[in-house]
């Protein structure tokens, strides 16, 4: 365990089991298998994938909001034991998280002043004392005004709400920031102008970032590194860049050409790579590739009876793929089909 | 965007301003008017026997008639408002606290805890109200206190659900989950995040049942449960003036349009204060 | 489907068994129970009472003495009431036809006079005349049941003296006069209930004349009348339905204080005498009698609601 690592995770699982219904069975949801993921202080790790990837999951087990069912967590070299009833790994370590929906994480009826001073451990706070400065600065920092200390959330738009949220998680000075669809609430341009907030946020005090997201071109923008994860597991990870303009994965691929092309001339010619789902996540077989039944170029052998693990792409540094037959991804898309 | 009261000050002008709320204030007035007038300007106690004026009409002397007993009707009448306002609110005050403290500890205890309470708090529920206080207070026997008891049964259920299903809902928000992320234990959330959105439901269903507690009062006391001679109490002066209703008819227009009143009076404070509250709620 | 019925009637049954424990307990273990009122003060020496309690049973121990109640309540016996020495089952079950029958009556005259009030105030909700209905239905509310039976009882027995009527007539014995013995009463529980009959349904038709679908239905060109009856209504009346547990609550309290009012024999009347009296055996069956009408009435309105509005059974799963 190299002591560079901010966070490690060795082999993750997490099982929901779903609420037991007057007369039916209990069903257990696989959210996340074997996932091995390390993070280096100071990066920006995206992480992508769709409703039910698991990826929210995954940033809630980093912080400590919930617990894994099996495998190892290690924070700065340290093991984190997954059994204690009561986790506080966001105030122990420095991590906190911003959530999606900006007026949810915002107590309604409390003024901004008070919303803030929480995180300091207080509520109410003197005016003129050092602790109100505190406060203003830390509004100034995501390009408030201090006049919104007296405001209450619901006077305030999406975007400056999840500013505050920003704020309130900044005043912790933490390490690490989970960015949980932090901007997905929001629209392009309040995106694209607290995206860029974030950034000059992350240089002034040096943080990690976690950017949680079903978007692949922000995920991209934003991210040093990116993981791909469907349904529970990490089916590709690498180097932005090179996820973004080079996807090995067939999933990758397939989000990277669902991107909506703007033009309309051009948009005429866009084709989804992937087929509509075919089976429901319990007829998916244990032991078979989790993209099996949308993927373009799956076969009946391997893909139905192996799941793929995660192999080093040997031209690219630190970048993996789980897919038997991504090499020859273009020569079977072409013999196959669009399926 | 939405935009919104900005703070707690113009809460109160949009109540005061609320025509429902300026009637129900005047009706209290009215009938606190009354109440003063009628204990401190009229000559007579409400105790007070005179013999040889028994069931007599209103007159310059009394000025709503006497009773079989000779006692001044005004005087009683006055005599009984503020404890039926009292009683009222206190019957609600009693099982609105009890039943909030039950079901937002439910909510927030879980396990065994919760169910039972849930169960109970369905059976009770499953009663109509009216009968579970008659029940209890033919219990308990009449009095002041016991029935203010009795019928503050009927609330506790009813919070505790609202209680429950509140808290319930607030411990999956973001706030509280930021919160527990802040390091903040569950007491810290309990006082900073749970009450402080519990608050406006809470006092919006109280003052709904402001005058479901008065009827119910009322109604026992009518019933000769809950109020019974020689204590008076609005719903016994009804029952008794029923009873002479044929030698005495006016004796029933006192105690029939006080009790009108302050019915009306609790409902339009209750609709008025659930419509303030309304508009400030997040959609 | 039908796991749903029977799953419904499995909790109610459920809730009756609850509260036949609940109210059993607090009629058999508050002190103070018969045996003084039968040996009178004089003879209440010490082997007195003792020999009284043995001959009631009241000094076995509580769940024997509860589980022997249940096991004779399911055969229909519920002992005799030591007061009057009648089988209690008697007593109850001649009561609860003419409860019944106010109920309904009541109920029945509540609707034809609320609910037409409650949809014009609905539909009107925006002009003053609407507006002036919705305070006025709010003072309507507040009249109580039993100022209002005894405002009648008053104008009556003044006014017009052939309608009041002392005496009951059972509807077995004579249908005529049965009915002009239930008119007053009846009429003082309509006028009762209406108001919150009127508040309800204007509530719950406003609700529904919101919702997106009935936009829908007016672009399309419907009239307004066939707009408001065919379409919000339908899912109103389930509304109303839903509310209707609270609206029996006020039907009960309502029919038991009218009973007393004008002294007709039913369940409420009894009950109120059986524990103004002290004889918790006669209060206690009818206190289950109306519980379990509540229940029954309870569980077929949520099964009905949930028939009648696809929205609440896909809510459900």
């Amino acid at each position: 365990m190299s002591k560079d690592l901010l966070v490690e995770l060795i082999d993750i699982e997490k099982v929901f089991l779903a609420r037991k219904n007057f007369m039916n069975k209990v069903k257990p949801q696989k959210a996340l298998s074997n996932i091995d993921l390390q993070i280096y202080p100071g990066e920006t790790l995206g992480i992508v994938g769709e409703t039910g990837s698991g990826k929210s999951t995954l940033g809630k087990i980093i912080l400590g909001l919930e617990r894994p069912t099996s495998g190892r967590l290690f924070i700065q070299g340290k093991e984190v034991l997954t059994s204690r009833t009561r986790s506080k790994i966001g105030s122990e370590y420095g991590f906190q998280m911003v959530f999606q929906d900006p007026a949810g994480s915002l107590n309604p009826q409390l003024r901004i002043e008070q919303v803030l001073a929480e995180a300091l451990g207080t509520v109410e706070s003197s005016p003129g004392s050092s602790r109100m400065v505190r406060l203003q600065q830390s509004l100034e920092e995501v390009e408030l005004s201090k006049e919104f200390l007296n405001r209450y959330s619901g006077q305030m738009s999406g975007g400056q709400q999840q500013r505050v949220a920003n704020a309130r998680a900044l005043l912790t000075k933490p390490r690490l920031l989970v960015l949980d669809e932090a901007v997905s609430a929001l629209d392009a341009v309040t995106q694209s102008h607290l995206l860029r907030l974030l950034k000059k946020l992350q240089k002034k005090h040096n943080l990690t970032y976690i950017f949680i997201s079903h978007d692949l071109e922000a995920v991209a923008e934003m991210s040093d590194r990116t993981v791909v994860m469907y349904q529970g597991r990490i089916v590709e990870q690498g180097e932005s860049s090179t996820i973004y303009h080079r996807p090995k994965h067939p999933y990758t691929r397939g989000l990277k050409a669902s991107i909506p092309i703007r033009d309309p001339r051009l948009a005429k010619t866009q084709r989804s790579l992937m087929r509509r789902d075919l089976l429901t996540n319990e007829e998916v077989p244990q032991h078979a590739c989790p993209f099996v039944d949308r993927c373009p170029i799956s076969d009946e052998a391997k893909c139905i009876t192996a799941t793929p693990q995660l192999t080093c792409v040997p031209e690219y540094s630190n970048h993996k793929v789980a897919c038997h037959y991504y090499r020859d991804f273009d020569e079977r898309f072409n013999q196959i089909g669009k399926g | 965007m939405r935009t919104s009261e900005p703070n707690k000050v113009s809460r109160f002008d949009v109540l005061l301003s609320n025509r429902s709320f300026q009637l129900s204030l005047g009706l209290y007035s009215f009938v606190g008017l009354f109440w003063i007038v009628g204990t401190l300007l009229v000559p007579h106690g409400p105790e007070d026997i005179h013999d040889q004026f028994v069931l007599t009409r209103p007159n310059s002397q009394f000025l709503l008639g006497t009773d079989h007993l000779g006692r001044d009707q005004f005087s009683r009448l006055a005599s009984a408002i503020p404890y039926a306002i009292a009683m009222s609110g206190a019957g609600v005050l009693i099982g609105a606290l009890f039943g909030s403290v039950l079901g937002i500890s439910a909510a927030y205890i879980g396990r065994t805890y919760e169910k039972t309470i849930v169960i109970l708090t369905n059976v009770l529920l499953g009663l109509p109200s009216i009968m579970l206080a008659i029940l209890v207070v033919g219990v308990l026997g009449p009095g002041r206190t016991k029935t203010i008891l009795a019928v503050s049964l009927i609330y506790i259920p009813e919070f505790a659900r609202l209680g429950r299903s509140l808290t319930g809902h607030l411990k999956s928000s973001g706030f509280v989950i930021a919160s527990r992320l802040m390091g903040h234990g569950p007491v810290w959330i309990l006082r900073l995040h749970i009450i402080s959105n519990f608050r406006p439901s809470f006092f919006v269903l109280v003052a709904i049942s402001l005058s479901t507690s008065l009827l119910s009062i009322t109604a026992l006391s009518f019933l000769g449960l809950g109020v019974v001679p020689p204590e008076t109490d609005l719903g016994n002066m009804l029952s008794l003036s029923l009873e002479y209703v044929s030698l005495a008819p006016w004796l029933f227009l006192g105690p029939s349009a006080i009790i009108v009143i302050l019915v009306v009076a609790a409902n339009f404070l209750g609709d008025s204060l659930s419509k303030t509250v309304d508009a400030r709620q997040t959609v | 489907m039908i796991y749903r019925v029977i799953g419904r009637i499995l909790e109610a049954l459920g809730v009756l068994l609850l509260v036949s424990f609940f109210v059993f307990s607090i009629a058999t273990l508050i002190p103070g129970d018969l045996s003084l009122q039968l040996t009178g003060v004089d003879g209440a020496t010490e082997e007195n009472i003792m020999r009284v309690r043995a001959e009631l049973g009241l000094d076995r121990p509580f769940i024997e003495q509860y589980l022997s109640w249940i096991w004779n309540a399911t055969q229909g016996n519920f002992g005799n009431s030591p007061l009057t020495n009648r089988a209690i089952l008697g007593d109850v079950n001649a009561a609860l036809p003419v409860s019944l029958q106010l109920a309904l009556f009541g109920l029945i005259g509540a609707t034809i006079v609320g609910a037409p009030i409650g949809v014009f105030a609905a539909v009107r909700s925006s002009s003053r005349l609407g507006q002036l209905i919705r305070t006025n239905l709010i003072v309507l509310l507040s009249v109580p049941s039993f100022v209002v039976g005894a405002l009648l009882v008053f104008f009556s027995s003044r006014y017009f003296p052939q309608t009041y009527r002392s005496l009951f007539i059972r509807i077995s014995d004579n249908l005529m006069e049965n009915l002009k013995v239930m008119f007053l009463p009846s009429l003082a529980l309509s006028l009762t209930l209406a108001g919150v009959v009127a508040q309800v349904t204007r509530n719950a038709l406003i609700q529904e004349l919101n919702q997106p679908y009935v936009l829908t239905a007016r672009a399309y060109g419907f009239s307004s009348r066939k707009v408001v009856f065919t379409y919000a209504l339908r899912g109103a009346v389930v509304q109303i339905l839903t509310v209707g547990a609270l609206l029996f609550g006020s039907i009960v309290g309502g029919t038991v204080i009218t009973e007393r009012v004008f002294a007709l024999p039913g369940i409420g009347n009894l009950m109120v005498t059986a524990i103004g009296n002290r004889d918790f055996n006669l209060a206690i069956v009818a206190i289950l009698y109306v519980t379990v009408v509540y229940l029954i009435l309870n569980t077929f309105i949520d099964l009905a609601a949930e028939k009648i509005d696809p929205r609440i059974r896909n809510m459900k799963s």
